[in-house]
């Protein structure tokens, strides 16, 4: 049977269990009351009684064979979406370190509506019961749905929109695909009546302009302090409360460690990591900083994510990001204080410039996270131009080319600069002396890192992931923009793909498998073709972990602990016993 | 489909119904699965919401003002071939007569039409009250998008080749795909509306300038109609339509007698 690819749009909009005038709602018509609400918060004569229930309104392009039932408004002109862009390692220059967030534009169509679906009232208003401003009128023929649903409803940003891909078998959908978002704009009807309705992905909570990191201190020094005083009290009266109970905080550029009761805070600790100890006058403020004393990094995305933008805890895989850190930097513990308050996405960005990618997956609705490494035992898609392809171009992307790291390290005062090489004392320099050879690429293409993640010198940590860096961009990181059919729609952000095409050639001209890692997916015809820019994986060498002193030799070992331990190789030859490659470090 | 009662006049010519009675009438219904899906829905014009009754033994009472003639009632957008079962229409010419029975279309015969638009001729009857329902054998309960009830306009004429009927009528969007490497993969439809031409055989002067008058500026309006082309010799050809093309324009022919007639139709498309 041929497939029926359909394209829904559904809106949750903000509506009240509560009947007018009944029970928990007191409103009553008379006085500046002259209507029945329109069951929004916006319209309500009563807002501390707003029970809050959410109402979704599901649009579809106009077309037949819709499932009949609840109302599919056939007002949806086009959707267009873009998935998140990936930043792999923070690489691409022309994006944020946190990639780009996925977006969708929603264009519909308005029209006249009666507001059956809409209105608690509807009949009401037609009798003229539900005001007492004028008389009965037909909401049919006052205004139009958008225009109305706009007036009633202005508290959308924020709100759940959701983009269902799906086939019509029968009038009903199956296979369907959804993707989460939240409104971001809702334009009101233009002159040719057409509605725009755009969204964001969730980590659009963790944008530097809605998330800070730490919080802005609200307390000020009732009194001066010199430099020998163990506490203060903070003003105004009661602001202490807005304080965790012991912490460190900052004082102009001095770090202090405290404990607190009531406004009152014992200074437990002054000038330390690197600040300075200076006498501070009234009406300084008390700046908490958020400190990570050997976190993980993981912890320190989910804590950013969950308690500072607002995050549900449900759609942060927890066990699968510790797994993931555990296996690929699992050493790597962040020392850091931050002393002024910071966008969540900025610093989500510096992680990731040491090698993380993150990302909304709009399908399985949670973050994803991903260590810079080899593609290991990820799921591999291959891609043919026989089965798959419908077409590939490759884009040079020589700009992101990388020939050595420096990678400064422990900041001398954390009040200071992060981007400032004064204010480190370390410096690794990690060349790469083959690309860097006049025969071969013969430039230098040097990739600064001011990381102030390491203050306590884990220089190790700082060559493996300079290394690693390396190993990732030291050949052009060639993008490739690839098609395919919708039957692959299952390929998302971040999947390993295993391209064979004849524009993908060896010396000989024989065709290469090419590992790839896709980095941004987008639907120009939804439910028809799906577009994906991939990035070369370069990480194509063998790797392996040291293996468990009960496993056996290479030539005994087990396929599994062969593609996960790392086997010495003949010392002469170079190679494995079987002929295969050697493992190689990282 | 069309069916046919006994009595119904000029079955065999082309007709619409713009008339709608439900829409005059005050409706008491079954009680609706949830808001937003009261027995009002059933009055149209919009196809995408639905009269859904929270019991597969549904009826709709209709009480007009005062009695009115009709001979034709149509129901679109419905699931009535798998939910609700049997369904019986009566009448009563005033407020006090019995009902009488119109027709009664078993759930078979609705299983056989499947989610087609029905159309059914009647001899004109004097209506005040009708009773629209069904005893809910089929234990889901249906929705039902549009149903119209009134006095078709009849056109004294033919629809002329080439005439496509509305169950051939399907307009579609095709894509394909095929790979780098000359394969196909896959292909995918949008149904979109029917869409049907309509040129009628030259039709009476008379007629013109009376009834197609009134059915022109319905059409011209662009509010939708159900649509038939011959009952008796096309039982399958009725949709509900609404214009897609031009204006409608009788042309006279020599000497004025006659009117050459055409229009265009999208129609709802189950």
């Amino acid at each position: 049977m041929t497939r029926e690819p359909v394209t829904l749009v559904e809106i949750d909009v903000d509506t009240c269990a509560l009947t007018f005038g009944v029970g928990a709602c007191t409103a009553t018509l008379g006085g500046a009351t002259v209507r029945k609400c329109f069951d929004t918060y916006a319209t309500c004569a009563k807002p501390l009684a707003f029970s809050k229930v959410v109402k979704t309104l599901r649009f579809a392009e106009s077309r037949a064979g819709l499932p009949k039932g609840a109302p599919i408004f056939p007002a949806l002109v086009s959707v267009s979406s873009i998935t998140s862009t990936v930043n792999i390692s923070g690489a691409d220059d022309n994006l944020s370190a946190f990639g780009r967030r996925a977006t969708v534009s929603v264009e519909m169509a308005d029209f006249a509506y009666h507001d059956r679906f809409l209105d608690p009232y509807q009949a009401e208003r037609i009798s003229g019961a539900a005001q007492i401003d004028e008389g009965g009128y037909d909401p049919a023929t006052r205004g139009t749905f958008f225009a109305k649903l706009r007036a009633r409803w202005p508290y959308y940003a924020g709100r759940a929109l959701r983009v269902i891909q799906a086939e019509m078998v029968g009038g009903a959908l199956v296979n369907s695909v959804t993707r989460n978002y939240i409104i971001t704009s809702f334009s009101p009807p233009d002159d040719q009546g057409r509605v725009k309705i755009e969204a964001s992905d969730i980590l659009e909570l963790a944008s530097n302009d809605r998330a800070l990191c730490p919080k802005p201190g609200e307390g000020y020094l009732l009194a001066a302090i010199d430099t020998a005083a163990t506490s203060l009290t903070l003003t105004p009266a009661g602001i202490g409360a807005k304080y965790a109970a012991s912490g460190r905080a900052v004082i102009g550029s001095e770090i202090v460690s405290f404990t607190r009761a009531g406004d009152v805070v014992t200074l437990t600790g002054r000038g330390l990591a690197g600040s300075t100890l200076a006498s501070h006058a009234a009406g300084d403020t008390l700046q908490p900083v958020f400190y990570a004393a050997g976190m993980r990094f993981d912890d320190l995305i989910r804590i950013w994510l969950v308690d500072y933008a607002g995050v549900s805890a449900d759609i942060v895989p927890v066990a699968t990001w510790a797994a993931e850190i555990t296996r690929w930097m699992p050493d790597v513990l962040a020392q850091t204080h931050i002393c002024t308050p910071t966008g969540v996405a900025k610093l989500i960005g510096e992680l990731a410039v040491l090698g993380l990618s993150i990302w909304w997956d709009e399908v399985a609705q949670t973050i994803g996270l991903k260590c810079n490494r080899p593609p290991f035992t990820d799921p591999v898609y291959d891609l043919t131009e026989d089965a798959n392809l419908t077409a590939i171009e490759t884009l040079d992307r020589d700009d992101a080319r990388l020939t050595e790291v420096l990678f400064f390290t422990v900041q001398k005062d954390p009040t200071k600069s992060a981007t400032d090489a004064d204010n480190f004392r370390r410096a690794a320099y990690v060349p790469d002396l083959t690309a860097k050879g006049a025969l071969a690429y013969g430039d230098t293409r040097t990739r600064k890192i001011f990381c102030r993640w390491l203050n306590d010198g884990n220089d190790s940590a700082a060559l493996v992931l300079s290394s690693r860096l390396l190993k990732r961009f030291s050949s052009a990181p060639t993008q490739f923009r690839l098609r395919v059919d919708w039957q692959d729609k299952a390929i998302g952000l971040t999947d390993v793909l295993r391209v064979s095409s004849k524009t993908l050639a060896d010396a000989t001209g024989k065709p290469v498998q090419t590992l790839m890692q896709v980095i941004s997916r987008s639907e120009p015809e939804p439910g028809h073709e799906i577009e994906l820019i991939a990035q070369a994986y370069q990480f194509s060498a063998r790797y392996g972990a040291a293996t468990a002193d009960t496993c056996p030799v290479f030539s005994s070992a087990t396929e599994t602990q062969k593609l996960t331990g790392e086997f010495a190789c003949d010392d002469t030859t170079l190679k494995m016993p079987d002929g295969s490659a050697a493992y190689e470090a990282i | 489909m069309i069916y046919l009662g006994s009595g119904a006049l000029d079955t065999e010519k082309p007709f619409a119904l713009t008339d709608n009675a439900f829409a005059r009438a005050n409706l008491a219904g079954s009680s609706p699965t949830a808001a937003g899906c009261e027995v009002s829905n059933i009055i149209g014009p919009q196809t995408f919401d639905y009269w859904q009754p929270a019991s597969p033994a549904y009826n709709i009472f209709g009480v007009l003002p005062a009695p009115e003639t009709f001979d034709t009632i149509c129901v679109a957008a419905h699931n009535l071939s798998t939910h609700g079962g049997d369904l019986y229409f009566t009448t009563s010419p005033d407020l006090a007569s019995a009902y009488t029975s119109v027709f009664t279309l078993s759930a078979a015969t609705l299983a056989a039409n499947g989610p087609d638009a029905i159309a059914y001729l009647f001899a004109p009857r004097t209506v005040q009250r009708f009773y629209f329902y069904s005893p809910g054998a089929v234990a889901i309960a249906p929705q039902i998008g549009v149903a119209m009830l009134g006095l078709r306009t009849v056109f004294p004429g033919w629809v002329q080749p080439p005439y496509v009927q509305a169950p051939d009528a399907e307009t579609l969007d095709l894509k394909t795909a095929s790979t780098l490497g000359g394969h196909y993969i896959d292909g995918s439809v949008r149904r979109k509306a029917l869409a049907q031409d309509v040129q009628f055989s030259p039709l009476a002067r008379s007629f013109v300038d009376g009834d197609l008058r009134a059915f022109g500026k319905h059409y011209n309006s662009g509010k939708p109609f159900f649509w038939g082309g011959s009952a008796l010799n096309m039982p399958q050809d009725v949709g509900y339509v609404w214009r897609s093309g031009g204006e409608l324009r009788p042309a006279l022919m020599d000497g004025g007698k006659y009117a050459s007639v055409k229009m265009g139709v999208a129609g709802y498309d189950a």
